[in-house]
């Protein structure tokens, strides 16, 4: 389990590996989420209550469980960078920010044009709401603050330090409408005993997940092979790689 | 449900399919961007090796001259 660890931290080993899983992981993702789209936009039964609409939670719901998914991982990657001293961690947190970030701003969008013929609103200060649009602010702070600096090497201990900082919002994200009033629905998925959702519905949801996943998984490859590159590049093994 | 029912979405057409092509252009994003990034990189890092290699034939010339093996072009 260590070597495995610390075999991680080595960057040509991660540019090869990264490199071998991209198609894999890009081919899974077509499968999961053609079946999702398919299933969910043309077999799933219309809800009681919402009709038709209620088929924006196969893009909503990926969208915001990978926001926070993609931040907890740019957190993990910072913590463990900066408390190993392993550079491949900043190379990941690096990797994952736009990505996460462009997903926080979907579930955003889709949420509000979902939220329109729920609620009759496109936003409203609403504890998940608000706290979605603060991840979507911390994803922001961290990419710009990795940029800021002349020195790469502090870039990278700040971001990292401002996610960890920022990790904070992902359970108040998930437990929002618990612990508050909110017009967002609760839990759907994950609770304890059975979901609330019909096994019709819940199939392709879990498959548009999957595929989510894995997209993501695919495009953390590619962009971390990308990160390793642009901080190895002085390094014998980059040569050798870009000259084969 | 199959035909125009489909494409009218129970009258929320206009709210489900902009969610949709969103979802399809923040994918193509990713892919696109993360191919750039990559492609930029390796163009780095070609770069920092035709560097390195221009450098190393800089200093073997500078080398050279100065043991006398060829002339020097500051001779």
């Amino acid at each position: 389990m260590w070597t495995w660890f610390y075999r991680l931290a080595s960057p040509p080993y991660v540019y090869r590996v990264a490199a071998r899983c991209t198609p894999w992981l890009l081919a899974g993702a077509c499968i999961a989420m053609l079946y999702g789209l398919c299933d969910g936009l043309a077999f799933a039964p219309p809800d009681y209550q919402q009709g038709e609409a209620f088929r924006i939670i196969y893009v909503h719901v990926p969208a915001a469980v990978l926001s926070l998914f993609a931040y907890t991982l740019m957190a993990t990657a910072g913590a463990i960078a900066l408390i190993w001293r392993i550079k491949v961690g900043h190379a990941v947190a690096a990797a994952a920010a736009p990505v996460g970030a462009s997903f926080t701003l979907l579930a955003l969008i889709t949420g509000s044009l979902w939220g329109k013929p729920m609620w009759g609103t496109y936003w409203a200060w609403d504890p998940r709401l608000t706290s979605e649009l603060i991840l979507l602010f911390l994803y922001f702070g961290v990419m710009s603050l990795r940029v800021a600096f002349e020195d790469p090497a502090r870039g990278d201990r700040a971001a990292a330090l401002l996610a960890i900082v920022g990790v904070v919002n992902v359970p108040i994200i998930h437990y929002s409408v618990q612990w508050w009033n909110s017009l967002h629905q609760g839990a759907t998925i994950i609770q304890f005993g059975k979901p609330k959702i019909a096994g019709s519905m819940l199939w392709p949801l879990l498959a548009m997940l999957l595929g989510f996943m894995l997209f993501f998984g695919a495009v953390l490859c590619m962009r971390l092979r990308a990160e390793v590159l642009l901080r190895e590049r002085q390094a014998s093994w980059v040569r050798a790689a870009v000259q084969a | 449900m199959m035909g125009p029912e489909f494409w009218r979405m129970g009258g929320y057409a206009r709210y489900v399919w902009p969610c949709f092509g969103l979802a399809l252009g923040v994918l193509g994003w990713n892919l696109w961007s993360a191919r750039r990034l990559h492609a930029r990189a390796v163009l780095h890092a070609e770069r920092a090796l035709l560097m390195a290699r221009a450098d190393a034939g800089a200093r073997g010339a500078e080398l050279m001259a100065t043991n006398g093996l060829v002339g020097s072009k500051r001779s």
